[in-house]
């Protein structure tokens, strides 16, 4: 007796749950179908000759996770093959996904379709960017730059004991809210003087990591990371636009470390 | 003044000046659709805006403390300098020394001097239209020598009187006629 | 002959110096580099429009991209 009713509590405790995930997907299915429309920016390399064009694909929001690269992924899964885009962590801390939504640079893990907004979302390529195929651009020119700033410690003497160079709370603090950017290129391809001076001009995004050598209590290299930048077109070409600031979708302040940075080369 | 230039224009230009193996070396133009000056000739361009494959490094940058720190620091000083001079000819309405309405004058005509050297290096980049970014240099410089001249005549000359004479008179020239018909 | 224009004059220099790539490899692989080289224009060249300008640009830049790959002298040999 006792054994049959530990069963079926069992049962019991087993079945809840499931029936609870069966009715659900029940109620999913009888929900009005929620629509919307991604018009997404489609070219192909392989058929040069065809002019790019937008596509309309229609996704049902009940269906559907939250973000747009959740709509994205169910496209290309659900609906066309070919659509290409980058896409890794899924929540923005890769920033592989960058692209144009509805005007604004973002990443795409990171964006809300929003559901009371216009039916349509608009999706694009990062802008002033060669397209390598639909929404992935071409960042050859980017990471050159990043690279010629040299991101890395440089300094003569390391710890005898071979262990970690120590710094302060203090010295740490001042990395905050400059480490943290992905270099997923928002800001720099948002920068309307990075659109005409890309050959040159550093960008926002690369800029503020030299800041963010520059100002490392561990780094030794200060003279030398300021004489990179000591021309013309480096740094000066930025004229205080700020839309890196109002584009990065991690909340970060590229503006501010250009600022900075042309206060050290003042005093130079 | 400004507008989308043609890839044809802009190619058969290169085949003008260069001979067919520099222009395959060098001449590979963009597909982004640049924003030209359409009368003005443009150099060749590298393949997508990159120089050599994509592991080399970028060109070492010279240091250049007159175009960079230097110019930024004097756009900055020129400025903060114009706060002072503006307010005090405003509050006067008119009635300042020669001194300091030729002050006036000259700071701003150099805030907008350095302003357009910037302006130049934006959109008449020497990596671009070459020997025409500094002949348009020569005509920024020689344009703000006439108006030192002409400042000074300004300040100067028995008739005139001043730059903030001549804003008061053409202020008042528009109330004076309406009066008139009145 | 039709007078050519800047465009066709420059993908006509590019084919000449897949040609010359060609040359540079070892002997017994040359036709196969030439075939390539022939192939790559006839089948993407030809079918774009004399006009079509900022297609006709993006295949020479994708083209000379692909030249340097080639003219590295460690490639030896090409599978069509």
């Amino acid at each position: 007796m006792s054994v049959l009713s530990l069963a079926s509590k069992r049962i019991t405790s087993f079945n809840t749950p499931a029936r609870v995930l069966i009715s659900k997907r029940f109620e999913s299915v009888a929900k009005p179908a929620n629509f919307k429309t991604f018009k997404i920016y489609r070219w192909n390399p392989d058929t040069p000759e065809v002019k790019p064009k937008m596509q309309e694909y229609k996704v049902d929001m009940n269906n559907c996770g939250g973000m747009v690269l959740d709509a994205l992924i169910k496209i290309k899964d659900e609906q066309d093959g070919t659509l290409t885009f980058r896409r890794s962590c899924r929540e923005g801390i890769c920033g592989s996904c960058a692209m144009n939504i509805d005007g604004r640079n973002t990443l795409a893990c990171l964006c809300k379709i929003d559901a009371e907004k216009a039916n349509t979302v608009k999706i694009y390529p990062l802008p002033h960017t060669h397209v390598v195929k639909d929404l992935v651009p071409d960042l050859t020119q980017f990471y050159k730059q990043y690279k010629s700033i040299q991101p890395y410690l440089q300094r003569k003497e390391y710890p005898k004991d071979g262990t970690e160079i120590l710094q302060s709370v203090e010295d740490r603090k001042k990395l905050d809210g400059l480490y943290e950017c992905i270099l997923c290129a928002c800001c720099s391809t948002s920068c309307p003087s990075y659109w005409w001076n890309a050959e040159e001009y550093m960008g926002p995004a690369v800029l503020m990591q030299a800041y963010r050598w520059m100002i490392d209590s561990r780094d030794e290299a200060f003279g030398k990371r300021k004489e990179m930048l000591q021309n013309s077109m480096s740094v000066y070409r930025c004229h205080t636009i700020l839309n890196c600031t109002k584009t990065c979708p991690k909340g970060l302040n590229p503006g501010k470390a250009i600022a900075e940075i042309k206060k050290f080369l003042a005093a130079d | 003044m400004f507008g989308f230039k043609s890839a044809a224009s802009r190619s058969s230009f290169l085949l003008k000046n260069n001979s067919t193996k520099n222009l395959l070396l060098k001449a590979n133009s963009n597909s982004l659709r640049h924003f030209t000056i359409p009368f003005l000739p443009t150099l060749p361009q590298n393949p997508g805006g990159v120089k050599g494959s994509v592991n080399d490094n970028l060109p070492k940058t010279k240091i250049d403390k007159f175009h960079a720190s230097y110019h930024w620091n004097f756009e900055k000083v020129l400025a903060v300098g114009l706060i002072p001079l503006v307010s005090m000819s405003l509050m006067n309405g008119g009635s300042i020394s020669t001194f300091i309405d030729l002050g006036l004058s000259y700071t701003l005509l150099m805030h907008c001097y350095v302003g357009f050297q910037s302006c130049i290096t934006d959109y008449i980049p020497k990596r671009v239209y070459g020997t025409w970014h500094n002949k348009a240099m020569y005509a920024l410089t020689f344009g703000t020598l006439l108006s030192i001249i002409g400042i000074y005549d300004m300040n100067f000359n028995q008739k005139n009187s001043g730059s903030v004479g001549l804003t008061t008179k053409l202020w008042g020239a528009k109330s004076e006629k309406s009066e008139e018909k009145a | 002959m039709r007078k050519l224009n800047g465009l066709q004059k420059q993908a006509l220099a590019l084919y000449k110096e897949y040609i010359r790539m060609a040359y540079t490899k070892p002997v017994e692989n040359q036709v196969k580099f030439r075939k390539y080289s022939k192939q790559l224009f006839v089948e993407k060249f030809n079918k774009v429009d004399r006009k079509d300008f900022s297609t006709i640009e993006y295949l020479i830049r994708f083209g000379t991209r692909k030249l340097e790959a080639l003219q590295n002298k460690h490639v030896k040999d090409i599978n069509i």
